[in-house]
């Protein structure tokens, strides 16, 4: 689990869970910046890199996330061809698809 | 380049607030100790006066300690001159026995030799004997003991002492000093009347020395006894050491002794009040002087730390101002003109960077002309900040550049742009809008790479244009389609980045909408800029925010 507080206070946390049905998942929550984001994205590059790792991030407890976030989940989406994208908030939601990166970071309905 | 990235870094790592840590700290360090400055004033000041109160403390203590062992020895000398006067009667009570029986049986041998033989055996007395007051020719009528030293006088002198003896109510003490065997000749007589007078003489030590046992009370002090109210050598009766002319502190006392003195001198072989408070003064100044020196030492370390602290804050205010304005130079060599121009058209661009504004942003805007009646507008935005993102930018706009001076539509663009970075590799990747507008047709073709859609302002308000957004460059091969939109006359179209309309925690649909009802008023496109960043930004943008305005003159 990586656990970052940057400089300017973004709080940002990456951690491997199972989710109800016991399957693997990555927790991010807090918030995630430019400030933040190398240092969460290495963490979750090498959660979700493992072999027969994790294939769905869970965003329910992220409350923001700027370019640099989307860059980091964008980057560990492309060490394993596609991730699933599980409890957005609208607004990342939104930001995914105004972005046009719905098809690069699949949105679970 | 590099030399700019080094700096940023270490403005970004510590901040102006903090300590400063790693390397950073490392090169301050040797940029402080260029100039490696003397003591401060603070620690020279705390030194004296620390120093000073030591020395008062231990002057004040220094001059206790003496006042006390000098009112001690007073009061052993005392306590000694009381002993030696108590031992004078142990004299005087034989003698004056003597002398009443020696009246009273006319001198007879016998009662007087029964008397004083066990007071003749060296201890008070080594002789004894009884002379006539008044004789002319004086001649010990009994002798007890050894004979006395006083019958190998000039017989005036015998005579004078004894007639002396019988005026006085003490013991006369004569002084046989200088004679060898040393005695001291003790005579006395009944009174004015008296017939006889009883003399005895007592030996004193050949060398003068009496030793003092260690366990008796007086046992740490020297002294030496005089007989007469002067320390003459010569009428030395006794003494602890060999050379009785004692040096530092000494006290004195004179006792009466028959008709004459006694002086008694004393001196202490150690400190009186014991060793610790002998040592006291000592061990302030000692213990005073430690507690100055490290008083000053953390004075001088405090004193320097805070200058250290305080440089290193002007350091840094220095660099970030600095950093500050390298950025803002190379964002603006980066990006085109203040206000690009095309025939039938009214262009204006706005850059503002991000509140902060050290970080060189990843945003721009470009104008490239293509022939009399077609130009490109592009507005692109690189993720993240820093140099890195702005090279990402430049590589991006100059590659534009280049695909629009081939002929390539805005889709073919996007697409070729799509595999020059790589979010994987580089670390970014960019949204941008690419427009080709057409002066006379009224039309733009849009091709979009997850950058937002832009808005078209005429008389009638705002509305988005709705272009399809692919996704950003930087992540995946991808093709992009183009969509047409008419333009109004004299409408005008706003391309811009999410600076200017994204909050955190509120929806980009929130923003867009604020962003959207913001953009009315029918003056200059200059007012138009102006006032919406005024009413979108009033505090200065987050992020860093560029704007792309092109007015039909027509």
């Amino acid at each position: 689990m990586a656990h970052v507080e940057s400089d300017n206070g973004a709080r940002g946390t990456v951690e491997s869970a199972v989710d109800a049905s016991g399957a693997p998942i990555v927790k991010i929550s807090g918030e995630i910046d430019i400030s933040n984001a190398e240092m969460l994205g290495r963490s979750l590059e090498r959660i979700v890199g493992a072999g027969g790792g994790p294939r769905v991030v869970d965003l329910a407890a992220l409350e923001f996330m700027d370019s640099s976030g989307i860059a980091m989940l964008l980057r560990a989406a492309a060490r394993v061809d596609s991730v699933q994208i599980r409890n957005p908030s609208s607004i990342v939601r939104r930001i995914i698809e105004c972005t046009g990166l719905a098809g690069v970071l699949h949105l679970e309905s | 380049m590099v030399e700019i990235d080094v700096a940023r870094d270490g403005v970004g790592a510590d901040g102006p607030n903090s300590a400063g840590s790693g390397s950073r700290s490392d090169g301050r360090s040797a940029v402080v100790s260029e100039r490696r400055p003397g003591p401060h004033r603070a620690s020279i000041v705390v030194l004296a006066v620390g120093l000073a109160v030591t020395a008062v403390l231990a002057i004040t203590a220094r001059t206790l300690q003496d006042n006390n062992e000098s009112r001690l020895l007073h009061q052993r000398v005392s306590e000694a001159a009381a002993v030696l006067s108590a031992s004078i009667p142990s004299l005087q009570t034989p003698l004056s026995s003597g002398a009443v029986l020696a009246e009273a049986d006319r001198a007879d041998r016998g009662a007087f030799t029964s008397l004083m033989a066990p007071l003749t055996k060296g201890s008070p007395f080594v002789s004894a004997s009884v002379w006539p007051a008044h004789a002319r020719d004086p001649r010990p009528l009994v002798v007890v003991g050894a004979n006395p030293d006083l019958a190998g006088r000039p017989e005036p002198e015998i005579r004078t002492f004894l007639e002396q003896t019988t005026g006085k109510s003490v013991v006369s003490v004569l002084d046989l000093l200088g004679a060898s065997p040393r005695r001291l000749g003790y005579a006395f007589a009944v009174g004015r009347g008296a017939k006889y007078v009883v003399y005895a003489e007592a030996a004193l030590p050949q060398n003068r020395r009496a030793n003092v046992d260690s366990n008796v009370a007086f046992s740490d002090l020297d002294y030496a006894i005089y007989l007469g109210s002067t320390e003459n050598p010569g009428r030395l009766l006794a003494s602890s050491v060999v050379d009785p002319r004692f040096r530092g502190r000494t006290d004195r006392d004179d006792v009466p002794f028959g008709d004459q003195t006694l002086r008694i001198v004393m001196t202490p072989r150690r400190a009186l009040g014991g060793s610790l408070l002998a040592r006291l003064p000592w061990l302030i100044a000692g213990l005073g002087t430690a507690i100055a020196l490290a008083a000053t030492l953390m004075t001088e370390r405090l004193v320097r730390r805070r200058a250290h602290a305080e440089q290193l804050a002007l350091q840094n205010a220095r660099l970030f101002s600095e950093q500050r304005s390298v950025a803002q130079t190379l964002q603006r060599c980066l990006l085109p003109e203040e206000r690009p121009q095309f025939p039938g058209l009214d262009l204006a661009v706005r850059y503002v960077p991000g509140v902060d504004g050290v970080d060189i942003g990843g945003d721009w805007y470009d104008v490239i002309g293509i022939d009399d009646r077609q130009v490109m507008v592009i507005v692109g935005d690189v993720s993240g900040r820093g140099l890195r993102a702005a090279t990402a930018m430049a590589s991006l706009r100059y590659a534009m550049r280049a695909y629009v001076a081939q002929g390539d539509p805005p889709a073919q663009i996007l697409a070729k742009l799509s595999k020059l970075i790589n979010v994987v590799r580089d670390g970014h990747f960019a949204t941008v809008l690419c427009g080709l507008v057409d002066v006379a047709e009224h039309t733009v073709t849009f091709a979009n790479a997850g950058h937002p859609n832009p808005l078209l302002i005429d008389g009638d308000g705002a509305a988005f244009v709705n272009t399809k957004v692919g996704p950003p460059v930087g992540i995946e091969e991808a093709s992009y389609e183009a969509v047409t939109a008419a333009v109004p006359p004299r409408a005008t179209l706003l391309a811009y980045t999410d600076g200017l309309y994204e909050r955190r925690g509120e929806s980009p649909d929130v923003g867009l909408a604020r962003l959207r009802r913001a953009a009315v008023g029918n003056g200059s496109l200059d007012e138009l800029l102006d006032g919406m960043l005024e009413v979108l930004t009033p505090a200065g943008c987050d992020d860093d925010t560029a704007i792309l305005a092109v007015r039909w003159l027509t």
